[in-house]
Protein backbone atom coordinates (compact mmCIF):
# COMPACT_ATOMS: atom_id res chain seq x y z
CA UNK A 1 0.00 0.00 0.00
CA UNK A 2 1.28 3.52 -0.57
CA UNK A 3 1.90 5.87 2.02
CA UNK A 4 1.06 9.57 1.72
CA UNK A 5 3.54 12.28 2.67
CA UNK A 6 3.62 15.94 2.51
CA UNK A 7 6.35 18.14 2.94
CA UNK A 8 6.05 22.07 2.72
CA UNK A 9 8.95 24.32 1.36
CA UNK A 10 8.43 28.00 1.85
CA UNK A 11 12.17 29.70 0.40
CA UNK A 12 11.73 33.06 0.59
CA UNK A 13 14.49 34.36 3.11
CA UNK A 14 17.61 33.39 4.28
CA UNK A 15 16.12 31.12 7.13
CA UNK A 16 14.00 29.13 4.79
CA UNK A 17 16.48 28.71 2.11
CA UNK A 18 18.76 26.95 4.58
CA UNK A 19 15.36 24.54 5.08
CA UNK A 20 14.70 24.35 1.41
CA UNK A 21 18.28 23.47 1.28
CA UNK A 22 18.34 20.61 4.16
CA UNK A 23 14.90 18.82 3.08
CA UNK A 24 16.70 18.28 -0.90
CA UNK A 25 17.99 14.84 0.33
CA UNK A 26 14.86 13.55 1.91
CA UNK A 27 12.74 14.27 -1.22
CA UNK A 28 15.32 13.00 -3.24
CA UNK A 29 14.93 9.33 -1.48
CA UNK A 30 11.50 9.48 -1.24
CA UNK A 31 11.37 10.21 -5.23
CA UNK A 32 13.50 6.85 -5.38
CA UNK A 33 10.63 4.89 -3.31
CA UNK A 34 7.91 3.30 -5.11
CA UNK A 35 5.45 2.91 -1.79
CA UNK A 36 5.58 6.34 -0.58
CA UNK A 37 3.70 9.28 -2.71
CA UNK A 38 5.15 12.24 -2.20
CA UNK A 39 3.41 15.96 -2.38
CA UNK A 40 6.13 18.73 -2.01
CA UNK A 41 4.59 21.86 -1.88
CA UNK A 42 7.29 24.81 -2.66
CA UNK A 43 7.93 28.49 -2.35
CA UNK A 44 5.46 30.99 -3.16
CA UNK A 45 3.12 27.69 -3.48
CA UNK A 46 3.36 27.23 0.20
CA UNK A 47 -0.01 29.27 1.48
CA UNK A 48 -3.13 27.94 3.06
CA UNK A 49 -5.11 27.47 0.49
CA UNK A 50 -2.52 25.03 -1.06
CA UNK A 51 -2.03 23.12 1.97
CA UNK A 52 -5.45 22.85 2.93
CA UNK A 53 -6.62 21.25 -0.36
CA UNK A 54 -3.37 19.11 -0.50
CA UNK A 55 -4.03 17.68 2.82
CA UNK A 56 -7.38 16.68 2.13
CA UNK A 57 -7.56 15.83 -0.87
CA UNK A 58 -3.95 13.15 -0.29
CA UNK A 59 -5.05 12.63 3.93
CA UNK A 60 -1.06 11.89 4.17
CA UNK A 61 0.38 9.73 7.13
CA UNK A 62 3.24 12.00 7.90
CA UNK A 63 3.57 15.90 7.04
CA UNK A 64 6.82 17.70 7.47
CA UNK A 65 6.48 21.50 7.58
CA UNK A 66 9.30 23.58 7.26
CA UNK A 67 9.19 27.35 7.75
CA UNK A 68 8.88 30.23 10.58
CA UNK A 69 7.08 29.70 13.06
CA UNK A 70 5.50 30.54 17.03
CA UNK A 71 3.77 29.10 19.84
CA UNK A 72 0.20 29.05 18.06
CA UNK A 73 1.15 28.60 14.23
CA UNK A 74 3.74 27.36 11.37
CA UNK A 75 4.16 29.66 7.89
CA UNK A 76 4.74 28.90 4.61
CA UNK A 77 5.52 31.58 1.96
CA UNK A 78 6.18 35.59 3.51
CA UNK A 79 4.83 34.36 6.78
CA UNK A 80 1.82 33.49 5.69
CA UNK A 81 0.45 31.03 8.02
CA UNK A 82 -0.99 27.75 6.84
CA UNK A 83 -1.58 25.95 10.11
CA UNK A 84 -2.90 27.04 13.41
CA UNK A 85 -5.63 26.29 15.59
CA UNK A 86 -8.16 27.34 13.06
CA UNK A 87 -7.51 24.27 10.87
CA UNK A 88 -5.69 21.54 13.09
CA UNK A 89 -7.98 19.32 12.57
CA UNK A 90 -6.49 18.55 9.72
CA UNK A 91 -3.86 17.03 11.85
CA UNK A 92 -6.03 14.18 13.24
CA UNK A 93 -4.67 11.30 12.59
CA UNK A 94 -1.47 12.27 10.93
CA UNK A 95 2.08 12.98 12.30
CA UNK A 96 3.34 15.99 12.10
CA UNK A 97 6.93 17.03 12.49
CA UNK A 98 7.66 20.73 12.42
CA UNK A 99 11.29 21.92 11.46
CA UNK A 100 9.86 25.50 12.60
CA UNK A 101 10.25 27.54 15.85
CA UNK A 102 8.13 27.64 19.34
CA UNK A 103 5.29 25.41 17.59
CA UNK A 104 5.37 21.97 19.68
CA UNK A 105 5.00 24.42 22.87
CA UNK A 106 1.24 25.39 22.12
CA UNK A 107 0.43 24.47 19.00
CA UNK A 108 1.89 20.57 19.22
CA UNK A 109 -0.17 20.28 22.40
CA UNK A 110 -3.12 21.44 20.34
CA UNK A 111 -2.67 19.34 17.45
CA UNK A 112 -2.50 15.91 19.51
CA UNK A 113 -5.65 16.93 21.35
CA UNK A 114 -7.52 17.34 17.85
CA UNK A 115 -6.63 13.71 17.11
CA UNK A 116 -3.27 13.83 15.40
CA UNK A 117 -1.55 10.99 16.58
CA UNK A 118 1.90 13.05 17.44
CA UNK A 119 3.51 16.29 17.03
CA UNK A 120 7.36 16.57 16.66
CA UNK A 121 9.28 20.50 16.86
CA UNK A 122 10.83 22.81 19.11
CA UNK A 123 9.53 24.16 22.61
CA UNK A 124 11.36 27.29 21.49
CA UNK A 125 13.19 28.67 18.59
CA UNK A 126 15.41 26.33 16.17
CA UNK A 127 18.85 27.77 16.14
CA UNK A 128 21.45 27.44 13.25
CA UNK A 129 25.15 28.79 13.27
CA UNK A 130 25.42 30.15 9.57
CA UNK A 131 28.66 31.01 7.47
CA UNK A 132 27.76 34.37 5.94
CA UNK A 133 30.01 34.14 3.17
CA UNK A 134 28.35 31.31 2.16
CA UNK A 135 24.22 32.38 2.61
CA UNK A 136 23.68 32.14 -0.93
CA UNK A 137 24.56 28.58 -1.28
CA UNK A 138 23.34 27.06 1.94
CA UNK A 139 24.54 24.00 0.61
CA UNK A 140 28.33 24.75 0.73
CA UNK A 141 28.20 26.56 4.28
CA UNK A 142 29.86 24.26 6.36
CA UNK A 143 28.95 25.66 9.70
CA UNK A 144 25.33 25.00 8.50
CA UNK A 145 26.57 20.83 8.42
CA UNK A 146 25.62 20.01 11.73
CA UNK A 147 21.97 21.16 11.67
CA UNK A 148 21.54 19.54 8.31
CA UNK A 149 22.33 16.18 9.69
CA UNK A 150 20.17 16.12 12.58
CA UNK A 151 17.12 17.45 11.01
CA UNK A 152 17.93 15.17 8.05
CA UNK A 153 18.31 12.08 10.38
CA UNK A 154 14.79 13.02 11.86
CA UNK A 155 12.91 13.21 9.15
CA UNK A 156 14.92 9.73 7.71
CA UNK A 157 13.83 8.09 10.49
CA UNK A 158 10.62 8.79 10.34
CA UNK A 159 10.29 7.83 6.44
CA UNK A 160 11.67 4.10 6.84
CA UNK A 161 8.97 3.62 9.79
CA UNK A 162 10.74 4.12 13.16
CA UNK A 163 8.66 5.46 16.07
CA UNK A 164 8.26 9.07 16.69
CA UNK A 165 10.15 7.91 20.00
CA UNK A 166 12.98 6.72 18.14
CA UNK A 167 13.42 9.04 15.72
CA UNK A 168 13.49 12.14 18.25
CA UNK A 169 15.80 9.91 20.48
CA UNK A 170 18.47 9.34 17.22
CA UNK A 171 18.49 13.09 16.11
CA UNK A 172 19.13 14.05 19.89
CA UNK A 173 21.84 11.53 19.57
CA UNK A 174 23.21 12.93 16.45
CA UNK A 175 22.84 16.40 18.66
CA UNK A 176 25.08 14.94 21.09
CA UNK A 177 27.13 13.42 18.09
CA UNK A 178 28.01 17.02 17.35
CA UNK A 179 28.64 18.84 20.09
CA UNK A 180 31.31 16.66 21.14
CA UNK A 181 33.22 16.34 18.13
CA UNK A 182 32.41 19.01 15.84
CA UNK A 183 35.09 21.32 15.35
CA UNK A 184 37.76 19.65 16.81
CA UNK A 185 39.77 20.17 12.97
CA UNK A 186 41.39 23.23 12.59
CA UNK A 187 39.21 24.61 10.14
CA UNK A 188 37.42 27.21 12.11
CA UNK A 189 39.09 30.12 10.54
CA UNK A 190 35.84 32.97 12.23
CA UNK A 191 35.86 30.62 15.80
CA UNK A 192 32.43 29.49 14.84
CA UNK A 193 32.83 26.03 17.08
CA UNK A 194 31.74 27.06 20.45
CA UNK A 195 28.40 29.13 19.14
CA UNK A 196 27.48 26.06 16.98
CA UNK A 197 27.88 23.69 19.71
CA UNK A 198 26.00 26.18 22.23
CA UNK A 199 23.22 25.71 19.08
CA UNK A 200 23.20 22.38 18.79
CA UNK A 201 23.00 22.18 22.34
CA UNK A 202 19.75 24.28 22.52
CA UNK A 203 17.98 22.21 19.85
CA UNK A 204 18.90 19.05 21.68
CA UNK A 205 17.32 20.78 25.01
CA UNK A 206 13.87 21.93 23.14
CA UNK A 207 13.16 19.29 20.40
CA UNK A 208 10.36 17.13 21.92
CA UNK A 209 7.26 15.51 20.53
CA UNK A 210 3.76 15.57 21.90
CA UNK A 211 1.55 12.22 21.45
CA UNK A 212 2.06 8.86 21.04
CA UNK A 213 5.71 7.86 21.45
CA UNK A 214 5.01 4.79 19.11
CA UNK A 215 2.78 6.10 16.22
CA UNK A 216 5.14 5.86 12.94
CA UNK A 217 4.31 6.08 9.26
CA UNK B 1 16.43 32.81 42.12
CA UNK B 2 18.17 30.41 43.02
CA UNK B 3 21.87 30.47 44.37
CA UNK B 4 22.58 27.29 41.50
CA UNK B 5 21.01 29.08 39.15
CA UNK B 6 23.79 32.07 39.56
CA UNK B 7 26.24 29.88 39.73
CA UNK B 8 25.61 28.36 36.42
CA UNK B 9 24.69 31.89 35.35
CA UNK B 10 27.89 33.13 36.22
CA UNK B 11 29.52 30.28 34.30
CA UNK B 12 27.83 30.65 31.09
CA UNK B 13 28.47 34.26 31.29
CA UNK B 14 32.24 33.87 31.35
CA UNK B 15 32.21 31.42 28.68
CA UNK B 16 30.34 33.45 26.41
CA UNK B 17 32.53 36.44 27.00
CA UNK B 18 35.39 34.93 25.79
CA UNK B 19 33.31 34.60 22.13
CA UNK B 20 33.64 37.27 19.38
CA UNK B 21 30.79 39.40 20.39
CA UNK B 22 29.46 40.16 16.83
CA UNK B 23 29.22 36.76 15.87
CA UNK B 24 25.89 36.03 14.94
CA UNK B 25 23.05 32.78 15.74
CA UNK B 26 20.34 32.83 13.52
CA UNK B 27 16.94 31.78 15.08
CA UNK B 28 13.67 32.25 13.06
CA UNK B 29 13.78 35.22 10.80
CA UNK B 30 16.15 36.75 13.08
CA UNK B 31 20.07 36.95 14.15
CA UNK B 32 21.12 37.70 17.85
CA UNK B 33 24.67 38.23 18.58
CA UNK B 34 26.96 37.32 21.06
CA UNK B 35 26.62 40.46 23.17
CA UNK B 36 22.79 40.92 22.87
CA UNK B 37 22.89 36.94 24.35
CA UNK B 38 24.91 38.10 27.14
CA UNK B 39 22.52 41.00 27.90
CA UNK B 40 19.80 38.37 28.24
CA UNK B 41 21.48 36.22 29.94
CA UNK B 42 22.24 39.48 32.67
CA UNK B 43 18.65 40.55 32.24
CA UNK B 44 17.98 36.79 33.34
CA UNK B 45 14.74 36.90 30.91
CA UNK B 46 13.39 33.85 29.67
CA UNK B 47 15.08 33.90 26.65
CA UNK B 48 18.45 34.71 28.82
CA UNK B 49 17.41 31.73 31.30
CA UNK B 50 17.08 29.61 28.60
CA UNK B 51 20.75 30.25 27.07
CA UNK B 52 21.68 29.21 30.47
CA UNK B 53 19.89 26.27 30.13
CA UNK B 54 21.50 25.12 27.09
CA UNK B 55 24.96 25.94 27.71
CA UNK B 56 25.03 23.95 30.63
CA UNK B 57 23.24 21.44 28.49
CA UNK B 58 26.37 21.47 26.14
CA UNK B 59 28.90 21.59 29.03
CA UNK B 60 27.12 18.58 30.34
CA UNK B 61 27.58 16.51 26.69
CA UNK B 62 31.37 17.36 26.51
CA UNK B 63 32.06 16.43 29.96
CA UNK B 64 30.30 12.92 30.26
CA UNK B 65 29.77 9.87 27.94
CA UNK B 66 26.27 11.12 27.01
Amino acid sequence: MVKKFIVTRPNWDIMTSYLYDFSKTIIKSVKETKDIHLTSIENNEVNRINFENSVKKENPKLIFLNGHGDKKSVAGHENEIILDEKNINLAKDKIIYALACDSLEDLGKTAVKEGAKSYIGYKASFMIVRDPSRESNPSKDNNALPFRRACNTLINSLVIGSSVEESVNLTKKEYTYFIKFYGTSKDDPYGDVPLIRFALAWNLEFLDFEGNPNASF
Amino acid sequence: MSENFNLKKELVLERFKTLNPDSKISLGGQEITVRELIKHIEKEDEFGRNVVKAQIKMLQVLSSGM
